[in-house]
């Protein structure tokens, strides 16, 4: 049993050892290559930054929360936050940057803005829950929202964004596939002579011996080593 | 330049290369007692697997012991050796095979004393009948009485039958393989050329050394 097992496995793994450059273009390639394109679209990191606002009770007329925090997504809203930006931002990008959620059970709205860098996200979510209460007040005429927590830069929180991250990952193992298949193609291909097994076998003739590299290294007469020998020898006398 | 590198090598003891020659001098030298050879001659599949430089520090290390040792340039096609020792290819191999020459005019000494060469020679058509003659089997005959060791370079077995034939005239060959270079059909290949040719086989030599990117 353990005998056929290793005919089968020690050829296989031979001829990946010996190509495993190849292997290692390929997965660098695909893997770095491929992860390198996906991650020039999107910014390899994310910053997102919270602040809070606070919906007190009115009497009228009456605070409906889904509406309140609903509100903040609307293109009104984000047209005044897009003006008070420093930078031109539209208002589809501006909402793909901002997640609302209302706290559950409870009268406040939590803003997360999400941006390239820590700075930006802040001033992000800053400008969204300064503007609120007056727009509030416009459209729906409550006028008891007010700002609970603001974003600053120490809390703003960054993180690699993991979907490039995956993305890589996939790729690199694409490219360690790829490139075990592009090894054993070509050793299929390859018939040239690597081994002295090989000669023996197909020459049905023993290897005499074999030749290395003629340059100064293995020209050089060697008296150092006999130095080192003999000194070795009298240390221990 | 190249005649440096052989006197470094004459004159060096122990290292690498020296090594490696005295451990296939070693195997050469037991296995042309055991089989009582002293011609042999060198063949490789293809051209430039290190034939030539083979065989001269072969001889070299050989002459290191003293030993007789005659080189002959087989390689009618692209002869090398008189240019590896700086000798004129005037009278050579094929001129005495035709005739126009005799054996001592051919031996031609070299810097090192027990070492001499017979360069390839001027002639390179119709080699084939030549070496078929009696003038092939006398040399081979008084060269077995008055040198320890012949080599005899070839070219690329591949292409030449002079090659076959030159071997299958000696004692027995050897076989230099450039590693990565030839490959299994070409091996096959001579295996089935030795037999048909009759050709006695020492053994093979590995040549591990890659060539220079641009002499490929």
């Amino acid at each position: 049993m353990s005998e056929s097992r290793e005919i089968q496995l020690r050829p296989i793994f031979n001829s990946l050892a010996k190509k495993w450059w190849i292997i290692l273009c390929f997965t660098l390639i695909i893997g770095g290559g491929g992860s390198y394109y996906f991650q020039s679209d999107s910014s390899s990191t994310v910053a997102s930054a919270t602040a809070s606002v606070l919906v007190g009770d009115s009497e009228e007329p009456q605070v409906n929360m889904s509406t309140m925090t609903a509100l903040m997504n609307e293109a009104a809203m984000l047209e005044t936050v897009a003006e008070e930006l420093p930078g031109e931002a539209g208002i589809s990008e501006l909402n793909g940057k901002i997640t609302t959620e209302e706290v559950e059970g409870s009268q406040i709205i939590r803003v997360t803005a999400m941006d390239e860098t820590p700075e930006e996200a802040v001033v992000l979510a800053n400008t969204i829950v300064e503007v609120y209460p007056e727009i509030a007040y416009e459209i729906t005429g409550i006028d008891t929202a007010t700002v609970l927590s603001e974003a600053n830069t120490s809390n703003a929180v960054i993180s690699a964004s993991t979907g490039s991250n995956r993305i890589a990952v996939i790729l690199m193992i694409i490219g360690l596939g790829a490139g075990v298949g592009a090894a054993f193609l070509l050793d299929s291909i390859d018939h040239r002579i690597r081994t002295e097994k090989e000669i023996e076998q197909l020459l049905e003739t023993p290897v005499l011996g074999s030749m290395s590299r003629i340059d100064k290294l293995s020209m050089k007469s060697a008296p150092k080593n006999q130095k080192t020998k003999l000194e070795r020898g009298k240390k221990i006398v | 330049m190249s005649k440096e590198k052989y006197s470094t090598f004459f004159g060096s003891n122990g290292s690498k290369i020296d090594q490696d020659y005295e451990r296939l001098k070693a195997n050469i030298t037991f296995a042309a007692k055991k089989n009582k050879a002293k011609i042999f001659t060198i063949l490789s599949p293809n051209a430039k697997d290190g034939k030539t430089s083979f065989l001269i520090y072969t001889a070299l290390s050989y002459c290191k012991e003293q030993k007789k040792v005659l080189l002959i340039d087989g390689d009618f096609n692209k002869p090398a050796l008189h240019k590896e020792f700086h000798l004129s290819n005037e009278k050579g191999l094929s001129n005495y095979l035709t005739g126009e020459h005799s054996l001592s005019a051919c031996i031609q000494p070299t810097a090192y004393p027990d070492l001499s060469v017979i360069t390839a020679g001027t002639i390179s058509k119709h080699l084939e009948s030549i070496i078929h003659s009696r003038h092939m089997n006398t040399l081979i005959n008084t060269l077995r009485k008055s040198y320890d060791y012949v080599f005899i370079d070839t070219d690329a077995l591949k292409e030449s039958t002079t090659a076959k034939l030159l071997a299958a005239k000696s004692d027995s060959s050897i076989v230099v393989i450039r590693k990565k270079k030839a490959n299994t059909e070409d091996l096959t290949e001579m295996n089935a050329a030795f037999k048909s040719y009759d050709i006695h086989l020492t053994g093979a030599v590995f040549n591990t050394r890659r060539i220079a990117w641009l002499k490929r």
